[in-house]
């Protein structure tokens, strides 16, 4: 089994947690409701667990989900994934629309994939400030399905490769609105990523 | 000489995608602009290239569509502006001049050799979704009224129920105080029997018991008619209901095959009677039966669920009025409940055997009123007892 030290994965969260914390900001301005984070998890697992629908770590056949795949000194998958009631309710709370019983149908899915975007891009940004080295990203897609076959887009990560899996689930209280934000990271590109993160970290503690 | 200045020749093949298409450098110039773009704004090529884009649409001046924009520029990612919250962020008419709905996406170029750019481009791609966003509307207008049609028929339905089951409250007192007069009167007929020796009143006796004898039967099939549809059709797994319908007829030098594995049928919570009903009969009337089976079939016309003995079958002349009211011995439930509960979920039953051989019951379920489990259903010919 790969391991990793101790340093190495509180470097990767505090770096996913200054991503998600400006996601969080904009689905704050987005919704104008306060926003619960929960402190990132951070494990490393084989890609093929996570395409396992028995070890799923996140329950549920039918998950929403807007993902963004990116490659470069980093590579990987961004995802920000929703229940489907929290997928419906939040395009719901944000157009204004009122209906007894909505469907989450072509135009709110299109609606879904722009929160989605807004909310990846300010993890990415956030990340790729710190690398301070630009990604290619993919085009961001909307996916319905289990988490295992929401992970299943990343075809270019090997089943057997390991990866780092960084999941911080958030809520929104006030509109009973729920979902994950997810990286998996292929840990090939770890080290400059840590090098990025430690050097700005003492820049940071220089000044 | 003079030198003809070079066409740029980069962005042409965009030119013929029917979607607009144009291309923005860092200053928010327009580098390229589409003839879908022309057509759909009116703003020629010559006007737009090189032009800023927002002096053209002012609309996206808007600091949460600037910012985002802005952020590919810096090396972020591909941008979206979804026709729910931005229908017309690009002002592009139609024929008649209403505004198209629009989808916007934003993508990084990077790597594009042309003369004088450096650094990222986006390359914007704009979706008419006018047409879509009518459907989506037109079936949320459908869905809206089927769902409060629903509501109207579930509130009728109840209250349906609810008469329903005070009526049948009501009719069973009724044959309650019936049959307890019919005892009565059946008694009294008894006694009379013993008192009156004149042959032509014991006649008449004779026929007024006949006649209580009648109306008690009555009584009882209108009690097993009026437990039809009292309850919702609901998905039974064949074998467990035919299995739970022969439990209590193992005996020893009969066998019964059960060849149903899989298969899932709608029909009447009464659906495990008709079974007991069929094996019954067989057990009854068939004399000598020593194989039973049930067996499914799917064909074009639906799923042939058929059951078979090979006892001394039904003769022509009882074929004719097999599934007829009053019909049989006025034991079990009669063919003619076992006709009406099937029709409840449109299931029909004949009866195919042969005289002398054993009888053949074939129910048809329709298409959609059965479907299949985690075992597959036999495509040949269907098992038959008799064939054994």
């Amino acid at each position: 089994m790969k391991t990793i030290d101790t340093d190495t994965l509180d470097a990767i969260r505090e770096l996913v947690n200054i991503g998600v914390g400006k996601a969080a900001g904009q689905l704050n301005q987005m919704t104008g409701s306060p926003i619960r984070l929960q402190i990132p998890t951070i494990t490393l697992v084989p890609f093929a667990d996570i395409l396992s629908a028995e070890k799923s770590i996140l329950p549920g056949d039918v998950l929403s989900a807007v993902t963004l795949d990116f490659n470069g000194t980093l590579s990987g998958i961004t995802a920000v994934v929703f229940p489907p009631e929290s997928a419906i309710l939040l395009v719901m709370v944000l157009t204004g629309e009122k209906e007894e019983s909505p469907d989450l149908d072509a135009m709110r899915v299109e609606a879904l994939k722009e929160v989605g975007n807004i909310i990846i891009n300010g993890v990415m940004g956030s990340i790729a400030n710190v690398l301070g080295e630009r990604l290619t990203y993919s085009i961001p897609c909307y996916t319905e399905g289990s988490f295992a076959s929401i992970a299943e887009r990343r075809s270019t990560t090997a089943a057997d490769e390991w990866v780092i899996l960084a999941r911080t689930n958030f809520l929104i209280e006030a509109l009973h609105i729920e979902g994950d934000i997810l990286l998996i990271l292929e840990v090939g590109s770890l080290d400059h990523l840590v090098e990025s993160i430690l050097r700005t970290g003492n820049r940071e503690g220089a000044g | 000489m003079i030198r003809p200045t070079p066409v740029d020749t980069t962005f042409s093949l965009l030119d013929l995608l029917p979607t607009g298409v144009f291309v923005l450098r860092a200053d928010f110039t327009i580098r390229f602009w589409n003839s879908c773009m022309v057509t759909w704004t009116g703003i020629s090529t010559g006007q737009a290239e090189g032009a800023h884009i927002l002096e053209l649409f002012p609309s996206l001046k808007n600091p949460a569509v600037l910012s985002r924009i802005s952020q590919i520029f810096d090396g972020g990612p591909a941008v979206i502006f979804s026709p729910l919250f931005h229908p017309h962020l690009i002002p592009c008419a139609t024929m008649d001049g209403t505004l198209r709905v629009l989808k916007i996406s934003c993508i990084p170029m990077t790597g594009i050799s042309a003369r004088d750019d450096s650094g990222i481009l986006v390359l914007v791609v704009i979706d008419d979704v006018t047409d879509l966003t009518h459907l989506v509307n037109a079936y949320r207008e459908k869905k809206g009224v089927a769902e409060r049609q629903l509501e109207e028929l579930t509130k009728a339905q109840d209250a349906l129920c609810k008469a329903n089951n005070k009526l049948s409250v009501l009719a069973s007192i009724t044959r309650h105080d019936i049959l307890n007069q019919l005892m009565g009167l059946r008694a009294y007929l008894e006694l009379s029997k013993e008192d009156v020796k004149d042959p032509v009143v014991q006649e008449y006796i004779k026929k007024e018991e006949q006649a209580a004898e009648a109306i008690e039967w009555q009584i009882k099939f209108a009690r097993n008619y009026q437990d039809i549809g009292m309850q919702a059709p609901k998905w039974h797994v064949l074998s467990e209901t035919i299995n739970a319908a022969i439990r209590d007829f193992q005996v020893p030098g009969v066998e019964v095959t059960v060849a149903v594995d899989g298969v899932e049928v709608f029909a009447e919570p009464l659906l495990e009677k008709v079974f007991v009903t069929l094996v019954e009969n067989s057990f009854r009337h068939g004399d000598h039966v020593t194989r039973m089976g049930f067996s499914v079939k799917e064909t074009a016309d639906g799923l042939l669920l058929t059951y078979c003995d090979n006892g001394v079958g039904i003769t022509l002349e009882d074929k004719k009025n097999l599934f007829k009211k009053g019909f049989g011995k006025h034991t079990g439930l009669g063919l003619f409940l076992l006709k009406e509960i099937l029709s409840i979920t449109d299931i029909t039953i004949t009866e195919a055997g042969e005289p002398g051989k054993g009888v053949r019951f074939v129910m048809t379920v329709p298409k959609g009123a059965y479907r299949f489990g985690t075992t597959d259903v036999p495509q040949t010919d269907e098992l038959h007892p008799g064939n054994h």
